[in-house]
C-alpha cells in the first residue's frame, strides 16, 4: 500500500521554490496541525492532494464545524431510532472498509452532523468514528490569534484612556473608527476583546 | 464486514485476511532523519495513522514496525552521493548522533500534533548493525550477493522477476544505459548493501569485509524479519520509494528467505 504525493499550489514541492512547508508554519499561520489532517481525508490516499492556503482555511473551518457539530448534538435530547444510527454505522464501515475510502466516510459524518434532530446518541457516534478520523472532535473551537497592525493597537489604547476619563463621546467616536477599519471591540468583564471582521 | 485493501503489486484491491488469527503486522519505511519532515512527508503518516485506526476499528490487534533510518541513505537515493546523514551533519556542525536526536524528536513532535497513533515498534537502523551484517552474510551464502573493491552487491540478475513492482524490465535496460556503471558491478541494476568506507568517513563499523556502512535497503529487509518475522502482512510508504527502495527491499527479503515478505505489497 503506497501513499500518493501532496502538491503545493498545483505544482512541486521544493526548497527552491521555497513550498516546502512544514506542520510549524502551518502552525505558525494560526492554523491547527489537525486542520491539515481533515483536508488530507479530502482525497484518496491513492490520489495527489493539492495544498493551497485556500483549501487549509476551508478544512480549519470544517474541523471547527464538526466541533461545533457534536457540541451540538451533546447538549440536544431527541431520541433517535436504532436503526437510523446503524445504517450511519454501516455506511461508515463500508467506507474505510473500501481500502480507506475517507472522502466517502466524510460524507457519512457530515450526514450525521447535519442531521436536525439534535441527539446525545449521534454526538456519541461522531465520538466513535472519531476513533478513525483522530481529530480530537471533543475539543472546544480554539479563538485563533489575530495579528493586530500597530495603528489599531493605538486607536485601543487611546480608547482605554478616554473610558478612564470618562470622555464615552470620545471611546465612541474611536470604536467607530475600528470598525470602519475593520475590527469589533467588545468591553467584556474580562477586559476587551477585539475581532477581526 | 469485509476489508478490502489495495495492492501495489497486483494493481488490484484485494480482500484483506490477516496470515495470522485476529492480529496484523504491518511495517512502515520511516523518515531519514536529517531535515524536519514536510506536510508532504507528513501525508504518508496520516495515511499510515489511518490504516492502523481502520484495522483497529474492526477489532484487529496490530504489531507495527516502523524504522527510523539514522545511516546508509545516500543523496541520490541509490548508490551514489554522501550519506545524508554526514552531509548534515557537516552542515550543521554536529555529530550524525546528534543530528538524528534533533530531527528524530521534531518528527514525533508532529506525530501528536497531528494525532498520529504511533507503531508499536520503533527501531532505528544504527541499533541493527549488528543484524543487518547477518543478513548480507545470509544474501552471500544463498549465492545473492558478491563483494567488490568497494560494496558487496545485491544480483539483480538471481531473481527471476526483480523489478515487477515498480515496472522495470531488466531484458530492456542496457548497462550504463540510465544507471551509473560500476565496472565491477555485474548487472547495471545491482544495488551496495554493505559499503566499504572511505578512510575519512564518519560513520562505520568492524565488520567482516573491513570497515563498513549499510546500504540503505538492507535495514528495511532486517528489520521488518526480526519484529515481524520472514512473512507479515501489510507493507506501507510513500509513493516515491517504489521504484528503488521497496525494489530493494523485497529483492533482499526474498534473497535471504526465499520467501514473499509481505502480503499486500510483493510476491517475487
Amino acid at each position: 500500500m503506497h501513499c500518493e504525493f501532496l502538491l503545493i499550489d498545483g505544482g512541486k514541492m521544493s526548497k527552491s521554490l521555497g513550498n516546502t512547508y512544514l506542520v510549524q508554519d502551518l502552525i505558525d499561520k494560526g492554523y491547527e496541525a489537525l486542520a491539515y489532517k481533515m483536508m488530507c481525508f479530502t482525497s484518496h490516499y491513492r490520489n495527489k492532494l493539492n495544498f493551497t492556503w485556500e483549501a487549509l482555511e476551508s478544512s480549519q473551518n470544517a474541523l471547527n464545524r464538526l466541533r461545533e457539530g457534536y457540541k451540538k448534538h451533546l447538549e440536544g435530547n431527541a431520541k433517535i431510532e436504532e436503526e437510523v444510527i446503524q445504517e450511519y454505522k454501516k455506511r461508515f464501515l463500508e467506507a474505510i472498509n473500501d481500502d480507506l475510502n475517507m472522502p466517502v466516510a466524510m460524507s457519512v459524518v457530515w450526514d450525521v452532523v447535519k442531521n436536525s434532530n439534535k441527539s446525545k446518541q449521534l454526538a456519541e457516534l461522531l465520538l466513535d468514528f472519531d476513533k478513525v478520523l483522530g481529530v480530537d472532535i471533543q475539543k472546544s473551537e480554539v479563538k485563533r490569534e489575530i495579528e493586530i497592525p500597530e495603528e489599531i493597537k493605538d486607536l485601543i489604547e487611546k480608547r482605554k484612556i478616554a473610558r478612564e476619563n470618562k470622555n464615552w463621546e470620545l471611546s465612541d467616536k474611536i470604536r467607530d473608527e475600528l470598525k470602519e477599519k475593520g475590527y469589533i471591540i467588545k468591553d467584556t468583564k474580562e477586559g476587551t476583546q477585539i475581532e477581526k471582521i | 464486514m469485509k476489508i478490502y485493501f489495495y495492492n501495489t503489486l497486483t494493481k488490484t484491491k484485494e480482500e484483506f485476511v490477516p496470515l495470522e488469527g485476529n492480529q496484523v503486522r504491518i511495517y512502515t519505511c520511516g523518515p531519514t532523519v536529517y531535515k524536519d519532515a514536510s506536510i508532504g512527508n507528513m501525508k504518508s503518516y496520516i495515511f499510515m495513522d489511518n490504516l492502523r485506526r481502520v484495522l483497529k476499528y474492526n477489532g484487529y490487534q496490530l504489531k507495527h514496525a516502523m524504522n527510523i533510518t539514522d545511516v546508509g541513505h545516500l543523496v541520490s537515493d541509490a548508490d551514489e552521493g554522501e550519506d545524508k546523514m554526514v552531509k548534515a551533519a557537516k552542515e550543521e556542525k554536529k555529530s550524525p548522533l546528534e543530528i538524528a536526536q534533533i530531527y528524530t524528536e521534531r518528527f514525533f513532535k508532529d506525530f501528536d500534533r497531528l494525532n498520529i497513533d504511533r507503531p508499536e515498534i520503533i527501531c532505528k537502523a544504527t541499533d541493527h548493525i549488528k543484524e543487518m551484517e547477518e543478513f548480507v552474510q545470509k544474501l552471500l551464502d544463498n549465492g545473492y550477493a558478491y563483494e567488490t573493491s568497494t560494496a558487496i552487491y545485491f544480483d539483480v540478475s538471481k531473481l527471476d522477476k526483480y523489478g515487477i513492482l515498480s515496472g522495470i524490465d531488466l531484458r530492456n535496460q542496457k548497462a550504463g544505459a540510465r544507471v551509473e556503471i560500476d565496472a565491477e558491478k555485474r548487472n547495471p541494476y545491482d544495488f551496495a548493501l554493505w559499503i566499504k568506507a572511505p578512510e575519512n568517513h564518519i560513520m562505520k563499523w568492524e565488520s567482516p569485509w573491513g570497515l563498513c556502512y549499510p546500504g540503505w535497503h538492507i535495514e528495511c529487509s532486517t528489520m521488518s524479519n526480526k519484529y515481524l518475522g520472514e512473512v507479515f502482512d501489510i507493507h506501507t510508504g510513500g509513493i516515491d520509494l517504489v521504484p528503488t527502495h521497496h525494489e530493494n527491499e523485497i529483492a533482499q527479503s526474498k534473497g535471504c528467505t526465499r520467501k514473499n515478505s509481505s502480503k499486500v505489497l510483493d510476491a517475487l
